[in-house]
């Protein structure tokens, strides 16, 4: 789960990382609560990048201005996402602006980044100025000590106090990283002003496999409705443009199921992975998530029944009956009794994954069964 | 001679009182696999499937000479087993179960590579050497022995895949699901490498997904070391970006981890790259003939 810039602050003053004075605005009442010295910036609270070109960061000078803004910001979509919480800023002199993160990943296991490139996606300047970026692989049993954060600040072409700062505030981060499961800790940018070091903006993103031992970790902000529900549900649900519903067990074969829909010309509603061993529940509460969706116009289920049963799957959609067409492919366990009941009923089942694919894509138009 | 598993191996089930380690120790021994321990703590004595508990891996060793390790117990102890087996070195360490802490994984693989432990997984099928060994959750049915290698991050999708190459007549000499964490045990690269040194492979198959830069550093690894060809199915390419597709390791974020960028990186490393899994046996069958 990406955190909110909100959520990240939150645990960056935690950790005792600097950042600006700040209040969330949830609604205009909140805005009374905002004591904060004008000049101060506005931010929408989306997980989406590229929200300052979207008119997602605003500046404010005097409160009849933060009122204007505020409210229009609360009424704002930015990528289709609507605007429910602001970030209210003091803004700041920025001298300089640099790069600190912390992130696993599957190369360096546990890696140091930094860069006197900082504000900007560091994606980029990696690609364009590699030699800009300053990384070091951290050993997992040691974990980061200050005199990595000091080499990273020479780097940075930090010198007196500010070498200390910058390696304090690098220490802290890792902890940050390390104690509450993120797999990413990035501060972007860290800008240097008269006052010194401070994380202007932040992105945490936080492992969901470890909320077992995180209580205090907030729920996932950036779900639409329905994304909600199917994580309620158990099955891992994202909505697309395309009018072919498609479902699945196993996010790879899922994957490859979308991209057969595209090949023969339509686009998939959704991505729908039942996982392994769903029972006939499952599906029947799968198939309810991608009808919510109104442009939804076939449905293709393709199953490779490993440890789930094609009988079981077979019986959800009976019982379940849906209004529009659908074409369902499948192989593996008790897959003659799982084709039986669906003829029996007067359903397309195929055992070819691309027959069953081709069948959905030509039912779409048709109507009910 | 197939890579990592063969019929020598002796495999100790962790977690094997449960649900899914007693379904799956039977389905294992149905394939031939030698099963020979299983552990649970404070249920020593117990058999599953005829096969005796212990509580302890130490144990199980002493007793049983295992020598690999598959593990099914549930994500937050599967750290403190993985270092069980890892210390007692069994070898390879399969990590079945889902939902593992990627902290957790950090320690795991950290601790494994220091003492020359092969970790696969976590979240993954496991492997088999069709007709030798199989050491995971994958229908046995779809797989036969034969001469291609299979290395993929999905399960269902390398079952879809295996199934058409034995439905084709061809066969497999291993097949990996290497799991679809961010974080995994073996990668590409290394199973590459132990199915170019492999006598009984003689083409591979390469299965991958949007995310991470996996695919890219086989690309990279193939045209400097790897001379057995290899065909490559990438899955993903509709997928929009920013978005989770049910594997951690399957989200596309920024300009990274595109499935455009993985199939542009294998076509330049001269890999051809398939637009359909069904595709797939009709070049391997060429690649057999041209030898």
């Amino acid at each position: 789960m990406r955190l909110l810039e909100y959520q990240a602050m939150k645990f960056f003053g935690e950790y005792s990382i600097p950042a600006p004075g700040q209040v969330l605005v949830e609604k205009e009442e909140d805005l009374e609560k905002v004591s904060l010295p004008f000049p101060v910036v506005l931010k929408a609270q989306v997980a989406v990048g590229g929200r300052g070109k979207a008119g997602g960061v605003q500046l404010a000078s005097n409160e009849e201005e933060l009122r204007e803004k505020a409210r229009q910001m609360l009424q704002m979509q930015i990528k289709g996402i609507p605007v429910r919480k602001i970030l209210v800023v003091e803004a700041q002199k920025v001298v300089k602006e640099f790069y600190l993160s912390f992130l696993l990943d599957r190369k360096h296991m546990l890696l140091f980044l930094a860069s006197p490139s900082g504000g900007v996606d560091i994606e980029e300047v990696a690609a364009k100025n590699p030699e800009l970026i300053y990384q070091r692989k951290i050993d997992t049993w040691r974990g980061f000590s200050p005199f990595e954060g000091k080499i990273a600040a020479k780097f940075l072409g930090l010198s007196g106090e500010l070498i200390s700062q910058f390696s304090r505030i690098a220490f802290n981060l890792f902890q940050l990283l390390r104690e509450k499961d993120m797999q990413l800790a990035e501060i972007n940018p860290l800008a240097l002003t008269p006052q010194g070091l401070v994380a202007l903006d932040g992105k945490l993103i936080f492992d969901d496999n470890a909320y077992f031992r995180h209580p205090e970790m907030p729920p996932d902000e950036s779900l639409t409705e329905l994304e909600k529900e199917a994580k309620e549900v158990g099955v891992a649900y994202v909505e697309m443009d395309g009018d072919v519903a498609v479902i699945g067990c196993g996010a790879g074969l899922v994957l490859a199921s979308l991209d057969l829909v595209n090949h023969l010309g339509a686009r998939p509603a959704n991505f729908l992975d039942l996982g392994g061993g769903a029972s006939s529940e499952m599906v029947k509460r799968g198939m309810e998530i991608v009808l919510r969706n109104p442009r939804v116009k076939s449905i293709f289920m393709n199953i490779f029944a490993g440890i789930t049963r094609c009988d079981e799957i077979a019986r959800g959609i009976v019982d379940f009956a849906p209004k529009i067409p659908i074409s369902v492919r499948m192989t593996g366990t008790n897959e003659e009794e799982g084709i039986r009941i669906l003829k029996e009923a007067g359903y397309e089942a195929f055992s070819s994954m691309e027959e069953a694919a081709g069948q959905a894509v030509l039912l779409r138009g048709k109507g009910g069964n | 001679m197939a890579v990592l598993i063969n019929e020598n191996t002796k495999i100790l089930v962790q977690g094997i009182t449960g649900n899914q380690g007693r379904f799956h120790t039977r389905s294992m021994l149905q394939a031939g696999s030698k099963v020979v321990a299983g552990v649970t703590p404070g249920k020593g004595g117990m058999e599953v499937e005829g096969v005796p508990v212990f509580d302890t891996v130490e144990e199980a060793v002493r007793e049983t000479g295992a020598n690999a390790a598959i593990l099914f117990v549930p994500a937050p102890f599967a750290k403190d087993a993985a270092f069980e087996n890892i210390e007692a070195h069994l070898n390879p360490v399969v990590i079945i179960t889902e939902h593992v802490p990627v902290h957790d994984t950090l320690e795991i693989l950290t601790l494994a590579s220091a003492q020359g432990v092969m970790v696969i997984g976590p979240n993954c099928p496991g492997l088999i050497s069709p007709s030798k060994c199989k050491m995971g959750i994958m229908p046995t049915h779809i797989f036969k022995e034969g001469n291609i290698g299979i290395v993929s991050r999905s399960g269902t999708l390398t079952y879809e895949i295996a199934f058409q190459i034995t439905r084709s007549g061809l066969g497999q000499s291993t097949c990996i699901g290497m799991g679809g964490d961010p974080l995994v045990g073996l990668t590409y690269t290394d199973a590459l490498m132990l199915f170019e040194g492999d006598e009984q492979t003689k083409a591979i198959v390469l299965i991958g997904e949007i995310g991470g830069g996996m695919e890219e550093e086989a690309a990279s690894f193939i045209i400097k070391h790897i001379k057995k060809p290899v065909v490559a199915y990438i899955a993903g390419r509709t997928a929009p970006p920013e978005k989770k597709m049910g594997h951690a390791g399957a989200i596309v974020s920024g300009t990274s981890g595109s499935a455009q960028g993985k199939i542009k990186a294998l076509r330049e490393a001269g890999i051809p790259v398939v637009d359909l899994p069904s595709q797939i046996p009709e070049i391997l069958k060429e690649f057999l003939r041209e030898k």
